[in-house]
């Protein structure tokens, strides 16, 4: 290992970052070279005194106070919750709160994601493409009608001539047939006639 | 763990694992914000967030840089609520290098860390003036391993970062602030005592 290689290393071999093997040949360049050593040791010595300084803290002990007391006072709510929330809340209200979760989990796992928005678009675009191709063929059955043939006209004003016929000979039969039709054999039961 | 579950035995686990680093936390957050005034408030905004979120804390997670993670966010936000740049920005002067405290051999000898309340003061002041040379991330990335004491691979995780910009930003951090500090230590004309 060359000197600029190790200084690379420098940082993560005095935090104890680097795995064993890069360690090793950190170790051996050292091992060797007298400058890298004192780089090294000199950093070690900043980063020591750095660390000295920026941990010297105060722990506010009223804050502490204040905020242990907030988390006991949240958690005595939370205790409290479940058995208000299981007498009264209306099994409507359970779902709702289900269904939003569902939408609140399924936005966070999409939100991230640009392929998912993709997707959903794609989808969506093939489903609005689908629904005009079908509107549109709707529309040219609707538009597109043929006019009858000569063969379909003549059959239709044979079929005429032949009702007119039929309602012509109907209305010239006699009045008393036509109001009171025979019965069968009714001439037998005529009390008029003699045999 | 359910949220409902947390409960007494819930907080009490969560302040029993809280307890032994309230003052790294405190610490970290004066360092990291730009406002001190408003650090003792990201703390409990932090903290009280951190609890709410406790149902969801796996418990071979390292608590530390969990609540570490949580809480830089929160210094983070007001940061840039405030929108605060860094004035001060300093480019590293190797003549500045030949002063640093650490290049003292005084180091080694007896009393030379006994400093006085007066010069702990002017320390202080040029640590803070030293971080303010920092951009936001390496800020960050120089407390958390300092005082978080976290690995390279907790704090690319708080932050959300490549491990390999984790290992940029803290070289960064430490040469701006060999830098800052022995600018204040010549103006001060207090590098033999250092």
């Amino acid at each position: 290992m060359k000197c600029d290689e190790a200084r690379q290393c420098m940082h993560a071999y005095n935090d104890f970052e680097l795995d064993d093997k890069v360690r090793m040949e950190v170790g051996q360049h050292l091992a060797a070279c007298p400058d890298c050593t004192r780089a090294f040791s000199e950093e070690q010595k900043f980063n020591a005194l750095i660390k000295s300084r920026l941990t010297n803290g105060q722990r506010t002990a009223a804050l502490w106070e204040s905020i242990e007391s907030s988390v006991a006072d949240h958690a005595r709510e939370i205790s409290r919750a479940p058995s208000r929330s299981g007498a009264e809340t209306s099994q409507h209200e359970r779902g709702a709160a289900w269904l939003a979760a569902l939408v609140r989990t399924c936005y966070a796992s999409l939100l991230p994601s640009p392929r998912a928005w993709a997707a959903l678009a794609s989808v969506w675009a093939v489903i609005l493409t689908l629904n005009l191709l079908s509107r549109g063929g709707e529309t040219s059955t609707a538009t597109v009608t043929q006019p009858p043939s000569v063969s379909q006209v003549q059959f239709a004003l044979k079929q005429r001539q032949l009702l007119t016929a039929e309602l012509g000979a109907a209305s010239s039969l006699p009045d008393k047939a036509r109001s009171a039709p025979p019965s069968p054999r009714s001439d037998l039961r005529d009390p008029t006639r003699n045999s | 763990m359910a949220m409902h579950e947390n409960g007494a035995s819930g907080s009490d686990r969560f302040l029993a694992l809280l307890k032994p680093i309230e003052r790294d936390l405190e610490t970290y957050c004066r360092r990291l914000i730009w406002k001190p005034e408003e650090a003792a408030d990201a703390v409990q905004n932090a903290v009280l967030r951190a609890y709410s979120a406790f149902d969801r804390y796996r418990e071979d997670a390292s608590f530390r840089a969990w609540i570490f993670k949580i809480l830089t966010r929160e210094a983070f936000a007001l940061n840039r609520k405030h929108a605060r740049i860094t004035q001060h920005e300093l480019q590293l002067d190797p003549e500045d290098l030949a002063e640093l405290p650490a290049h003292n051999a005084q180091d080694n000898k007896p009393g030379a860390t006994a400093l006085s309340e007066e010069l702990n003061d002017m320390l202080d002041a040029d640590l803070s003036a030293g971080l303010k040379t920092l951009t936001d991330m390496e800020r960050a990335v120089l407390l958390l391993r300092s005082v978080g004491e976290l690995r390279y691979r907790e704090i690319a995780d708080s932050l959300d970062i490549p491990i390999g910009s984790v290992m940029g930003n803290l070289a960064r951090a430490r040469q701006k602030m060999r830098s800052a500090l022995a600018r204040s230590a010549r103006r001060r004309n207090l590098t033999q005592e250092i």
